[in-house]
């Protein structure tokens, strides 16, 4: 494996699901295991049914992607037991409570959120109440999740966050934010910006962003994020943003570089419009293509993430591994964290990360079952 | 109508087996094993929303009033603990 | 072909390089190792399995491996990996073929879920099928392991795959995972039955598993209706006792110890339903092996 055509078998596929009907067995055996690596089978399975191909795919290989389909409609629907759980315990503080990412696209019902598999629930809400509603959270059955003392030092000093929350019972985890990066990151988009665009959502007790402030975020969670298992979904899910709001919100990409600058975003929105234009064909008007390029890097830097780009935004598969793409997910990995924090509280935190990878980690278990 | 009524939540399904009744409610995804009264409490609601007095007439073939008080409280302690796993909801 | 039909040098070829394809009833699995164990053990205790040629659509493909590394010396170790994850911590050495076979079983709960999959042994007798789940160290694979080597069928030791649409349980036919004195008891009660090489580990003890009888694994895509549930215990010196199970009971017990019924949904409570609704129920406790092959004989004569 390796070959340059069997590395594009899945984006190739996800760009043209007509191709459904010409893949021998075991190309379809390749790209499964493709989709499993980038947590996209759901995805492909609704790509594959919108083009109508779902009859042309083995039945064997077929049974696969509708489990898929199951899981994602599970947790779908886990989703949405939760909003009304979180609702309901909210309400009597009378906070506006913002949705973002994955929760946002599940509660808004946009076409990214099917196939979808939901993880965490990220909360955005205004600093000050930020006390008040973990502390509304923990008396109803959510404890911050098993860290140790020092990543909950990592979270409360250095992030000025809550770490994460998970429900005792149901499993489920709630990111309550307060901003949408790290007040040591680099670029300070303005939350209360955020909240005075956000609108009403399908669900009592939450708020959407408006479509630019969701793309932008997008993208920023993209460029600022040093995890990259999901790297491919996230820039797919930038990709099906805005084809969904292109076509459905009067004025959109006039007004989403404008946008992207007055939060301090412009950068990485920047990256995010050229990589799916480049790597998944997203059509973007050219205007909004120049307007970006305003907030381009200087050409070395430029070329650089080009480079990064075109190894981080693939399937964490074997088959779509060369030479350097190890080398890659690292610089990735670094610049994801010196986004995040100035480098004399960053490379303590890198070498302590680098020991604790060496350990077997708590998300693996042990043997048998 | 004065007085609380009870109503069986959307989405739930129950069968009935020599030791009680299994519920699952679809929402939250939870299975309950129910005793055979509750779950004959739930039963009823699924013939409609109800308020103690018609619960008593469907559930023991008598008024409200001509209830003991324990049998009363078995039918709220009922409620309380079906309202608690949301399985039905009340309305004032 | 089966298994047992390829060369040696051939089975050698296929496990070090693209992979070695087997089907084990409804599943193709692709499984690849250059460990020489699990190489034996696969030859010994598939024999009887399909193989299939490439180019192939298998539904999972696996791979044990020793690490390298200072490790390899010192206390050597084996890794379990699907596709390109780890989802097990490594385990030593010796244990590579259990950990290729739970890696299996993992494998197909995790992704299988046009199955609901329970835990529980099944076999079958007289085209019903009674299901056995039961906590590890309840006896319940011993209890399996005996009566297929006395008439019954192997359906499974550990996976109940339940297909939603019909209500019928499909089988794997595949080793069936004993530990400790439950293989001399094995050995002693069917002496023609044959068992892979043992793995010794302080916390469980010996682990070893019995190849599937011939006829269990031809007749691997044989569906059966569910007619029993049986939770087997053994208790020492006892006679043997069936009693009624509580339905109820039982099905809440199947939900909470189902592998996928929380990814299933109102299909998996729909369909334990039906189960249990099909199913008579009983606990069931022994000592003697002789007593149950009488009493699940009796089951499956009387109707």
């Amino acid at each position: 494996m390796g070959s340059p055509m069997a590395a594009d078998l899945l984006l190739r596929l996800l760009r043209e699901p007509a191709m459904a009907a010409a893949l021998s067995p075991d190309e379809w055996d390749l790209a499964l295991r493709q989709a499993r690596a980038a947590a996209l089978t759901g995805r492909l399975a609704v790509c594959l049914r919108e083009a109508k191909a779902l009859d042309a795919v083995p039945p064997a290989v077929r049974r696969h992607l509708d489990a898929a389909l199951q899981v994602a409609s599970r947790l779908r629907q886990a989703l949405e037991w939760e909003f009304q759980c979180l609702a309901r315990l909210l309400a009597p503080l009378e906070v506006p409570v913002v949705l973002l990412k994955g929760a946002a696209y599940g509660a808004a019902g946009l076409p990214v959120a099917e196939g979808r598999l939901f993880g965490d629930i990220d909360l955005l809400v205004p600093r000050p109440r930020l006390r008040e509603v973990e502390g509304a959270l923990l008396a109803h059955g959510w404890a911050p999740m098993k860290l140790d003392p020092y990543d909950q030092r990592y979270y409360r000093r250095w992030m000025h966050e809550i770490p994460p929350l998970e429900h005792v019972r149901r499993q489920t985890v709630v990111d309550v934010h307060h901003t949408l990066l790290p007040l040591t990151a680099r670029h300070h988009p303005d939350p209360a910006l955020i909240f005075a665009a956000s609108r009403p959502s399908p669900w009592a007790g939450f708020r959407l962003p408006s479509p630019a402030d969701l793309v932008v975020h997008c993208a920023t969670h993209l460029f600022h994020e040093g995890e990259t298992d999901r790297a491919l979904r996230d820039l797919m899910d930038f990709d099906g943003l805005l084809r969904h709001f292109a076509a459905v919100e009067p004025g959109f990409y006039a007004g989403l570089v404008p946008r992207a600058r007055l939060l301090d975003l412009a950068r990485p929105l920047f990256y995010a419009l050229r990589y799916a234009q480049r790597l998944l064909g997203t059509p973007i008007p050219e205007a909004v293509m120049q307007a970006a390029q305003q907030a381009a890097p200087p050409l070395p830097l430029r070329l650089a993430m080009d480079r990064l780009a075109g190894e981080v935004f693939r399937p964490k598969h074997a088959s779509c591994r060369g030479p350097f793409t190890a080398p890659a997910h690292f610089v990735v990995y670094v610049r994801g964290h010196w986004l995040r924090m100035p480098l004399h509280l960053l490379l303590p935190h890198l070498l302590r990360k680098a020991l604790a990878r060496r350990q077997p980690t708590a998300a693996r278990r042990d043997g048998p079952p | 109508m004065s007085g609380p009524r009870w109503r069986i939540a959307p989405e739930v399904r129950l069968a009935a087996w020599e030791d009680g009744y299994t519920v699952f409610h679809t929402p939250s995804g939870d299975t309950h094993l129910l005793d055979p009264f509750a779950g004959q409490v739930l039963s009823c609601l699924q013939n409609g929303p109800m308020g103690l007095e018609a619960l008593a007439l469907a559930l023991m073939d008598r008024p409200l009033a001509a209830l003991g008080s324990d049998e009363r409280a078995a039918m709220e302690t009922a409620l309380a603990a079906l309202e608690r796993v949301h399985l039905v909801l009340v309305s004032p | 072909m089966k298994l047992a039909e390829l060369a040696p040098a051939e089975l050698k070829h296929r496990l070090h390089g693209a992979g070695l394809c087997l089907r084990t009833g409804p599943f193709t699995v692709r499984i690849r190792s250059r460990i020489p164990a699990v190489e034996e053990a696969l030859a010994l205790l598939y024999a009887e399995h399909p193989v299939l040629e490439e180019p192939v659509f298998c539904d999972f493909t696996v791979r044990v491996f020793r690490p390298l590394g200072l490790r390899r010396f010192f206390r050597p170790q084996v890794r379990f990996a699907f596709d390109d994850t780890e989802p097990f911590k490594p385990l030593p050495y010796d244990h590579a073929f259990p950990m290729l076979e739970w890696g299996l079983n993992w494998a197909v709960t995790q992704h299988a879920h046009w199955f609901l999959i329970l835990h529980a042994a099944v076999i079958e007798k007289g085209g019903r099928a009674a299901l056995l789940p039961a906590p590890p160290g309840s006896g319940k694979s011993t209890l399996t392991a005996a009566l297929v080597q006395r008439g019954w069928r192997l359906l499974s030791d550990e996976l109940a795959l339940i297909d939603p649409a019909s209500g019928l349980v499909h089988g794997l036919a595949r080793p069936v995972n004993l530990k400790n004195a439950s293989v001399e008891l094995l050995r002693a009660w069917a002496p023609e039955a044959v068992f892979g090489p043992p793995a010794r580990d302080t916390r469980k003890g010996l682990v070893a598993h019995m190849r599937p009888p011939a006829d269990s694994v031809a007749r691997m895509d044989e569906p059966a209706r569910p007619a029993w549930v049986i939770f087997p215990r053994y208790v020492p010196a006892s006679p043997p006792r069936l009693t009624p199970h509580a339905r109820g009971h039982a099905l809440l017990e199947f939900a909470r110890n189902g592998f996928n019924y929380s990814v299933l949904g109102e299909v998996g409570y729909d369909t334990l339903v039906r189960l249990i609704a099909a199913c008579d129920c009983y606990d069931f406790t022994y000592s003697r092996l002789t007593d149950a092959l009488a009493v699940f004989d009796g089951l499956a004569h009387g109707g």
